[in-house]
């Protein structure tokens, strides 16, 4: 029983990511606000914290996991998601002086990095309890049917969409701006505005 | 004769210095060494954030490798070098100079 509990709270947590990287997809097509490169890095460190759990639903392919593989996938989530609080605390830490409106539009009254901030806390709390208790967590007797397949191409999808919009954002340029407010590729290759060759992103 | 400030690949150091702070970011300290990845503006600084697109597309084969089924030690070969590689390009981003209006 624990053991299946254990299988379907790695399925939760690598879907609870993907909604989130969804939501900021949300947040960039819907109110326009493009993410700045430490935004990028924080949705990098996303992707690898979910690689944990991915790996451990992976692992039911060959049978019961072991406790080894069950504490390697939590343990590299803990370790992404250090780094990515470090990455979400440098950005809070920019914007932090009172006269300063933060970067981009407010979700529920915070900032997306702070939300990000809270993710990677939450994974840390998430991770260290689910160690704990490891023992009686460890999937046993369970399959790698499609809901497992769908979490695996899902979140495959997603880090492809998001290598695919940051070429957009980034263009040919070899610089991302850190003020980003628009998609330089088009721009570089003259869709929407033959003027904006000359510009090109400066930092 | 180049100005002190100035550093061979040609960067300027004294906003950073004002900032406490090396061109090698926080995270490094002050010593310089020939594997540390220069702030901005150095001739190598300058793909570490063209590195974004790349970086994305290494964290999609490193998912491509944990949803095949690789072995253990192939899936953490692959994390590891996207982790190494974020680490870097945030070394690149905390050194980087910054717009702050105080």
């Amino acid at each position: 029983m624990t053991g299946r509990l254990g299988f379907w709270l790695a399925h939760l947590f690598v879907l609870a990511y993907c909604g989130v990287l969804i939501g900021g997809f949300a947040v960039q097509f819907v109110t326009g606000d493009l993410p700045c490169p430490l935004c990028i890095l924080q949705r990098m460190a996303m992707m690898l914290v979910a690689f944990g759990p991915l790996y451990i639903i992976v692992r039911t392919r060959r049978g019961d996991v072991r406790l080894a593989d069950y504490a390697m996938g939590y343990g590299m989530s803990i370790v992404a998601a250090v780094v990515g609080a470090a990455v979400a605390v440098r950005q809070i830490l920019l914007h932090i002086v009172p006269p300063d409106p933060g970067y981009g539009s407010p979700i529920l009254g915070l900032h997306l990095y702070t939300w990000a901030f809270i993710t990677f806390c939450v994974v840390v709390v998430f991770c260290g309890v689910s160690l704990i208790f490891a023992r009686a967590l460890v999937p046993r007797g369970v399959r790698f049917g499609w809901p497992s397949k769908v979490v695996c191409g899902l979140f495959l999808v997603i880090v492809a969409a998001n290598m695919v919009v940051v070429f957009l954002q980034a263009g040919f340029h070899w610089f991302l701006p850190p003020d980003p407010d628009r998609y330089e590729i088009f721009h570089s290759l003259a869709f929407w505005d033959a003027g904006a060759r000359s510009g090109g992103a400066t930092e | 004769m180049a100005s002190a400030r100035r550093c061979v690949a040609g960067c300027d150091l004294a906003p950073l210095r004002r900032r406490g702070r090396s061109r090698f970011g926080l995270m490094f300290g002050r010593r310089s060494s020939w594997f540390l990845i220069p702030a901005r503006s150095s001739r190598f600084g300058h793909y570490f954030e063209q590195m974004a697109t790349i970086l994305f597309a290494v964290l999609l084969v490193a998912g491509w490798l944990v949803v095949r089924g690789s072995g253990r030690g192939t899936v953490l070969a692959a994390w590891t070098v996207s982790l190494v590689a974020i680490l870097l390009l945030f070394n690149y981003h905390v050194g980087a100079k910054l717009p702050l209006n105080f």
